[in-house]
């Protein structure tokens, strides 16, 4: 049952001193030591999670995230396993409901603390676009930056200045200063521009603001200004000259990195307008606030709930709001192993070209997209009824009529493709290049959709054969059954491998077929609670009818992560659970979603430290 | 590029010239061991050679090995060839195998990531998605380049075959960055490596090219300067650890500006067999970089970037560099290796099956083979008294043995060349087991110059005289 908690990092909170009164010496432990502590106690504990060294509520709360699992195992009746002794109903709620109320609701919603961030390459990339207009990606050859927290790459931790990007940077803020359009530059320069050095102040004036995304410092200001004389000096003219100081604005730290205040002595308190405009931008736009923002965080309007509504409202109405697919949606789906990582052997799938998979990774932009914009429930992208192909894709989805190399939404009339998990972009980079993998599909459904991955796989673990018909006729479900048939693999794969059966209808590049190599293909499953289902369109209608639930709180705790750009703790999960209900429950829109998060406690607040580090 | 450009706009917006910055840097570092390149290569008939610089190159293979087929049979110079190993023949006096070695800190955690995180720094990385990222140590690649090779050309190159891994593994609770990465210039602070052959080959050879940092004046990094300065003024010391990661990295750029000039001299006279070299490389990679199926292909990539490691340390542009053929649980596609019809990963678990270990034991040789042809690649320059090689330590290696086990102990482990004759090669040197390979970095630390007494978990320096 090991298994990452959800909320990654253990915590101690304020908590009364543990004697008589400490329910859970008295009235918690004992149950936990009568059932669990046969396997989960001492240095030979499984899954290494020893239970035995709790003895206090205390120690319990320092530990929460753990706990928070138990309470989910034991709630879900997956724990104990059926083949131990089980508590009854009452002991199994006098755990559940002591750990949820000790543990995930009283006092532990503390707002985390934000380090100094780089900014990501989306958002340098997304700014120079925004802020001086130009088009070109010059990110492109910027190393490539790991992910952190809840697998983002916009994370603090897991964001790093080497040489190398400091070169790179460099290079780009040059390219980017030569080709911002003139237009750009005259209209910064204002509408009395000319060679004056006092409309030239003014434009760097203008331009730092939306560079530092607060208003810049004067000796800051200075600085920049004499690197535009330098240049003016040395016969540029006057929007030459302006560019000197964009790429000094685009090397500098104030640029670079994203600094929220601290305040010393408070524990907690509320970021201010401009923090505030600049966590807009980053979650909604993946760049910085545009004029308007940060002219109503200047004016301190933007912390107004109406105003914040309204502007949150504005910046997701707006195109760029597109970066919530691009970069939340595909690294939530793990879109870039489909470039990096995942590559179909192009003798067995020669139809598996370069632009059908840039297609694949379109389809998965768009239709998030479009659940997104068009106000639709966040369960669409489990199950749908539409997605966006051209006619390469829709070719390979075997859907007629669709002509030419653009991207356009249709109407899916067969049940089998809908939401994520039947995106041909998902099918593929859950495979191997040579077949399916069962396996992996499943463990995609249960980290993904049903936020619950699986422990990790023993050292010695065994793979199928590269190929899904090797010589023996096995088929590649009955020898994933027979493996099974091992208690020590079976805990694991009667979770996953069930799921990603009823995903065998798709081959390796997400093709729809029904039978492999003239066997008809057995797509039924079940989940370990004992709900069957059939094939796609049945694993689908479950997930929604049954799992929805679990599905939007683990899809909105990724998206809060994204948004607060570091990974959860403890003092966040009852703000997972006031989004959720915020936003109306299971069956929520997903931009209502996302506007919960922008109005949420922790998006609103910062934290003087990590919980438990210092009181 | 952009460092050759004549465009007027740029020139302006660059406000300065190269003179400017070259003025700017306070002081040219000095490179005593460049410019005795030329004397030591021309008195190759063995009059008082100058002392040429060790080099240290780590090559990493993920997914461990088929240990059967790697394992030589006997010990000391006697010792037979083993079919993965076999590929080394051709340069068995200048090879020592090891065995019975092995991380302490890669026991447990997970398959992976602890195996990559410890290769080449003794330690265990830290259990996190993120926070606290910690691989416990400076890697023995880094301490030599922040000790030894500060003031080169390049203090390090660190190169890969494929792009840092994206995500987190919810599994294990690691974030998947710790198996992209060898390097650790600090405990805290993975290396950012190359990919791309052609933007490595202009960071060796082209100083001043395209993100190069001829184009970065003076006056701009004074702005970056005292921007950073006040910057860092209001932060608290722990946060003052990201801006010092910035402005440690500034100095490093300034370095390079310093050393432009003397680089560009120091490659402009290169004797012709290394300046030769280079220019048949520019030339494959441009024609490789037209074709966009060549492009893509895995083997060339890795042959290309070999080469920039190659001559990288040829040229003494470098005195360091690390490779890592794949990132850890690579799944590489190796069907181009006859034989092969499937993922690297996959066959990693081989269950004991023979239509698994087959294929896997010959990507392992694919790999041992490219090693092979590294190290013949250094042997064909001269220098000093012999060759390149004879001036290098080449470790090539896994960080765990059998991959169906991720078996940390008795890692296989090869370290190739002389070390300036230091290292009596052309042997099998077995190890007691579970010898700390903490022993053989110090080895390689203590050769390249570096007065330590121990690294990580050493228990002495592994004896490879």
């Amino acid at each position: 049952m090991q298994r990452r908690p959800r909320f990654i990092i253990a915590i101690a909170i304020l908590a009364p001193a543990a004697g008589a009164n400490d329910r859970f010496a008295t009235t918690v432990r004992p149950i936990v030591e009568r059932y669990c502590f046969e396997c989960h106690a001492g240095a030979s504990a499984k899954a290494e999670i020893d239970l035995r060294r709790f003895d206090t509520e205390t120690s319990v709360r320092a530990e929460a995230a753990l706990w928070v699992e138990v309470e989910r195992r034991i709630a879900k009746s997956e724990m104990p396993p059926r083949s131990h002794p089980q508590p009854t109903q009452n002991e199994r709620s006098a755990v559940t409901e002591w750990i949820d109320r000790a543990v995930r609701r009283d006092g532990v919603r503390r707002p985390g603390r934000t380090p100094p961030r780089r900014i990501s390459h989306a958002e340098w990339r997304n700014t120079v676009r925004d802020v001086l207009g130009v088009k070109d990606d010059l990110t492109r050859e910027f190393p490539r930056d790991g992910s952190g927290g809840s697998g983002f790459d916009n994370v603090a931790d897991t964001l790093f200045a080497p040489p190398l990007l400091i070169e790179r940077w460099f290079d780009a803020a040059e390219k980017a200063a030569a080709a911002a359009p003139e237009a750009f530059i005259v209209g910064a320069l204002g509408p009395d521009s000319g060679a004056d050095r006092a409309a030239a102040a003014a434009a760097i004036a203008r331009l730092a603001m939306r560079l530092y995304r607060r208003p810049a410092h004067a000796e800051e200001l200075s600085r920049l200004l004499s690197e535009r004389d330098r240049a003016a000096e040395q016969g540029a003219s006057s929007s030459d000259a302006i560019r000197a100081a964009i790429r000094a604005m685009l090397v500098s730290p104030n640029f670079l990195y994203r600094v929220e205040r601290d305040r010393p002595g408070f524990v907690e308190w509320p970021i201010d307008d401009l923090e505030l405009a600049t966590r807009l931008a980053a979650f909604l736009w993946s760049s910085s606030p545009d004029e308007r923002l940060l002219e109503l965080a200047i004016a301190g309007r933007l912390t107004e709930p109406e105003v914040l509504r309204a502007e949150a409202i504005r910046l997701l109405d707006d195109p760029r709001s597109i970066s919530l697919a691009e970069e939340f949606a595909a690294q939530w789906l793990g879109i870039r192993r489909l470039i990096d990582a995942s590559e179909p052997d192009r003798g067995r799938f020669p139809t598996y070209t370069g632009s059908l998979r840039s297609a694949m990774i379109d389809e998965a932009r768009l239709f998030f997209d479009a659940v997104l914009r068009e106000g639709r429930p966040v369960l669409e992208l489990v199950d749908s009824t539409f997605t966006f192909v051209n006619e390469e894709l829709a070719a390979h989805y075997g859907i007629a009529g669709i002509r030419g190399e653009s991207m356009r939404r249709v109407v899916l009339t067969n049940p089998q493709r809908g939401g994520v998990v039947t995106l041909g972009a998902v099918l593929t980079l859950t495979s191997y290049p040579l077949r399916t993998s069962p396996v992996n599909r499943g463990r995609f459904v249960l980290d993904e959709i049903l936020d619950d991955p699986p422990p990790p796989p023993p050292p010695s673990v065994a793979f199928l054969p590269a190929d899904e018909t090797p010589g023996d006729g096995l088929s590649t479900r009955a020898r994933l059954e027979r493996h099974r048939a091992d208690p020590s693999c079976a805990g694991c794969h009667s979770r996953m491998d069930p799921l990603g059966f009823a995903l065998e209808e798709f081959d390796a590049i997400g093709r729809f077929r029904d039978r492999i190599d003239g066997v008809l293909i057995d797509a039924s499953g079940e989940l370990v609670s004992g709900e069957h289902f059939v094939g796609a369109p049945g694993l689908r209608r479950l997930l929604v009818r049954e799992r929805g639930e679990e599905f939007v709180h683990g899809f909105v705790a990724r998206l809060l992560g994204f948004a607060l750009a570091r990974g959860l703790e403890p003092g966040d999960a009852l703000a997972v659970e006031e989004i959720v209900s915020a936003a109306g429950g299971k069956d929520a829109r997903l931009r209502d979603l996302v506007l919960a998060i922008t109005e949420s406690y922790p998006f609103l607040r910062r934290g003087s430290a990590h919980y438990g580090e210092s009181p | 590029m952009i460092g050759s450009s004549s465009d007027p706009a740029r020139n302006v917006v660059r406000g300065t010239t190269r003179r400017d910055v070259l003025r700017s840097a306070r002081a040219i570092v000095a490179l005593p061991w460049l410019e005795s390149l030329a004397a030591s290569t021309a008195r190759a008939d063995g009059v008082a050679p100058g002392r040429p610089p060790l080099r240290f190159c780590a090559l990493y293979q993920p997914n461990g090995v088929h240990p059967g087929e790697w394992a030589v049979r006997g010990e000391g110079r006697g010792f037979e060839w083993s079919n993965t190993l076999a590929p080394l023949a051709p340069m068995r006096e200048q090879v020592t195998i090891l065995s019975g070695l092995w991380h302490r800190a890669a026991e447990g955690g997970d398959g992976h990531y602890v195996k990559t995180g410890a290769f080449l720094t003794g330690t265990t990385i830290r259990k996190t998605t993120g926070r606290d990222l910690d691989s416990g140590n400076t890697s023995v690649d880094q301490v030599i380049a922040q000790e030894i090779g500060r003031d080169d050309l390049l203090p390090s190159l660190e190169l890969s075959a494929e792009p840092v891994t994206a995500g987190i593994d919810r599994n294990v609770s690691y974030t998947r960055l710790y198996g992209s990465y060898l390097s650790w210039r600090d405990r805290h602070t993975p290396c950012a490596r190359q990919i791309d052959p052609r933007s490595a080959f202009d960071q060796v050879f082209r100083p001043g090219a395209g993100g190069a940092p001829t184009h970065a004046d003076s006056s701009v990094l004074d702005v970056v300067r005292d921007d950073a300065a006040s910057l860092r003024k209001k932060l608290g010391s722990d946060d003052r650890r990201k801006l010092d990661e910035y402005l440690d990295s500034i100095r490093a750029l300034e370095r390079r500006i310093a050393n432009e000039e003397a680089a560009r001299r120091h490659l402009e006279s290169l004797p012709s067999d290394r300046s030769a070299a280079i220019e048949a490389l520019s030339e494959r990679l441009r024609e490789a970089a037209e074709d966009p199926e060549r492009a893509q292909s895995h083997a060339l990539r890795v042959e290309s970037l070999l080469e920039v490691a190659a001559l990288a340390l040829v040229a003494r542009v470098t005195r360091v560099a690390t490779l890592m053929f794949g990132n850890a649980v690579t799944n590489q596609n190796f069907s181009f290796v006859e034989g092969v019809n499937g993922g690297f990963h996959e066959y990693s678990h081989h269950e004991g099956k023979p239509e698994k270990l087959e294929p896997y034991a010959r990507i392992n040789r694919w790999h041992v083979e490219r090693f092979a042809g590294f190290l013949a690649r250094l042997a064909e320059f001269r220098e000093g008294d012999g060759t390149v090689l004879d001036h290098s330590m080449v470790l090539f290696g896994a960080g765990f043995r059998d991959g169906n086990a991720h078996d940390p102990h008795d890692l296989p482990l090869v370290l190739a060349g002389r070390g300036g004759g230091t290292i009596a090669t052309g042997k099998h040197l077995a190890s007691p087991r579970d010898t700390p390979m903490s022993n053989l970095l110090l080895a390689v630390l203590r050769r390249a110059g570096v007065r330590r007494e121990e690294f990580a978990d050493s228990s002495g320096e592994l004896d490879l005289g």
